[in-house]
């Protein structure tokens, strides 16, 4: 199992600090959840775990990422092959514009990690978000006909099929219905041990239903991070014991 | 009078007047195509679409616009592919390595321009260099200046649909491992049909000109024949054939205009169906 560990990242959008000097390891094959506030900086810290943050070309990130204790951020470092090793579930389902197999055959492809298997690599990984049974006759069928948890869970699907170490989920149950979103949870469940899984949330019932390690931010700057039940039944800090309360956010 | 009432008739007022510029305007585009097809089906016959002209076409005497025809369909078909060829990759690259940068700013800019120029002046431009490298009038030289008037076009129509294309396309694709010339790849794909309007409009645009194909492609009698040699177009027929005094020779001048509106239709039909078709993949 990979280990990612973050040091003293600093992000700026347009010169104004999103992320101030945050530091943390996250456990490995564990789920990692990030929680807090609209703003506070969980999704561009989860997004500058990818380096998928430098899309955006108002940001200057400062600090380091460690996989396996290489920086990510090394300009020796291939952003591809960093985003290949450390997938990311986006926050709405978004299918790439072509069919439901080549969405699941694309990551293979383009990496090159199928040689002549490639169908029965599509079926394991619709298989293993449970996609299979309902699109099986319809492979061939364009990816924005089905329904949007049917999407969310292909967009896992293509993800996995890149065979990443980490997975990173942003608030991937948010724009979901709520048996979808179940859905989705249980097989975020289910990756527990194979994988090590950063996700954010706005949801601090998902946060206790799932995760292993919760990560409380606040405005840019790290608050308070701690194993589950600690962080739930016991906050240190005195913001993560208002934010829990539903005091503030 | 209250509030209610005066927003009720505002309401109606408005209503009304954007009708009424729908009718000018349907009213207008009816009027063009009933003067053009009434007098064109006059000159239209089988032999004016299947012969190239005989000596005596001009004065009143047999034979037809073929040469005319395939001429034009040679030209645009040319210079709409060619310039596809050039345009769709600057615009792909402005949006894939270049966004929001100082070079896709100046180079929009000066597509803006070169679309207002008329193309009169590509002809000019054409001829002079005809002249310089020693090119005579020639389907050749006729599709490089139309090349040159409809990559303007071509590439700021499909600028602003690929403008359009969802900026989580981007990060999902890129997210997946993808180097940006795969993404270039995936956003091609999303923006294909667009890509076919913003074609359709070029290949629209080039049938059409007649001012740029004086110089450039010439005028001929005979079937194409040859990528140095001159070609005969449907805009530079009409010019022709309206220039003479014989009213039968006017006829056939609306007969070509007909043979032209036509094409231009069957080409909108055949790409709005290819893009129904292509369009099944594409995330709105």
């Amino acid at each position: 199992m990979r280990s990612l560990s973050v040091r003293n990242l600093n992000v700026w959008y347009n010169g104004q600090p999103a992320l101030k000097n945050v530091s943390i390891d996250f456990p490995s094959g564990q789920i990692t959840a990030i929680i807090g506030p609209s703003g506070c900086g969980k999704s561009t810290l989860l997004k500058s775990l990818n380096r998928l943050q430098e899309t955006n070309d108002q940001t200057k990130v400062n600090g380091q990422v460690l996989l396996d204790g290489a920086n990510i951020y090394d300009a020796r470092m291939d952003v591809t092959e960093v985003r290949t090793r450390i997938g990311l579930l986006a926050q709405k389902p978004f299918p790439l514009p072509m069919s439901i197999y080549d969405n699941v055959a694309y990551g293979p492809r383009i990496h090159g990690l199928a040689k002549g298997n490639l169908p029965e690599k599509v079926q394991t990984h619709l298989q293993a978000v449970g996609l299979w049974d309902e699109v099986q006759d319809r492979l061939k069928a364009p990816a924005v006909g089905l329904s949007v948890g049917q999407q969310q869970r292909l967009c896992l699907a293509r993800t996995l099929a890149v065979e990443p170490e980490i997975l990173l989920c942003d608030e991937s149950t948010a724009s979901l219905d709520p048996i979808s979103a179940r859905g989705v949870e249980e097989l975020l469940r289910s990756l527990r041990g194979h994988y090590t899984v950063v996700m954010v949330t706005h949801d601090i019932d998902q946060a206790k239903r799932l995760a292993d390690h919760v990560v409380f931010m606040w405005l840019g700057e790290l608050v308070e991070h701690a194993p589950a039940a600690q962080f739930f039944n016991a906050p240190s800090h005195p913001l993560t014991q208002q934010y829990l309360a539903r005091e503030i956010g | 009078m209250n509030r209610q009432k005066m927003r009720k008739l505002e309401e109606t007022f408005f209503t009304w007047l954007m009708r009424f510029c729908l009718i000018g305007a349907g009213a207008i585009l009816t009027i063009i195509l009933w003067v053009i097809a009434s007098r064109g089906l006059q000159g239209l016959s089988w032999e004016i679409l299947t012969q190239p002209p005989e000596g005596s076409f001009y004065l009143g005497g047999g034979g037809g616009i073929l040469n005319a025809i395939m001429g034009s369909l040679y030209l645009a078909t040319g210079a709409t592919i060619l310039a596809s060829f050039i345009a769709a990759p600057v615009v792909l690259f402005m949006h894939v390595y270049a966004p929001h940068s100082k070079f896709a700013h100046g180079l929009r800019l000066a597509l803006d321009i070169m679309w207002g120029i008329p193309s009169i002046v590509y002809g000019a431009f054409g001829f002079a260099i005809m002249v310089a490298i020693g090119l005579r009038a020639s389907l050749l030289a006729g599709i490089l200046t139309l090349t040159l008037v409809i990559i303007p076009i071509l590439a700021r129509t499909y600028d602003e649909i690929v403008a359009m294309a969802p900026r989580d396309l981007r990060d999902v694709t890129l997210a997946l491992g993808s180097t940006r010339l795969e993404y270039l790849g995936v956003l091609l794909r999303q923006t294909l049909p667009g890509l076919l309007t913003a074609l359709l409009l070029a290949f629209g645009r080039a049938i059409g000109d007649a001012a740029a194909m004086l110089f450039t492609a010439g005028y001929t009698d005979n079937m194409p024949d040859g990528l140095l040699r001159p070609v005969a177009s449907l805009p530079v027929a009409v010019f022709f054939q309206l220039s003479t005094p014989f009213p039968a020779v006017q006829a056939r001048a609306y007969a070509s205009a007909l043979v032209l509106t036509t094409i231009i239709l069957v080409v909108s039909l055949l790409a709005q169906w290819t893009m129904r078709r292509l369009g099944r993949h594409v995330i709105r």
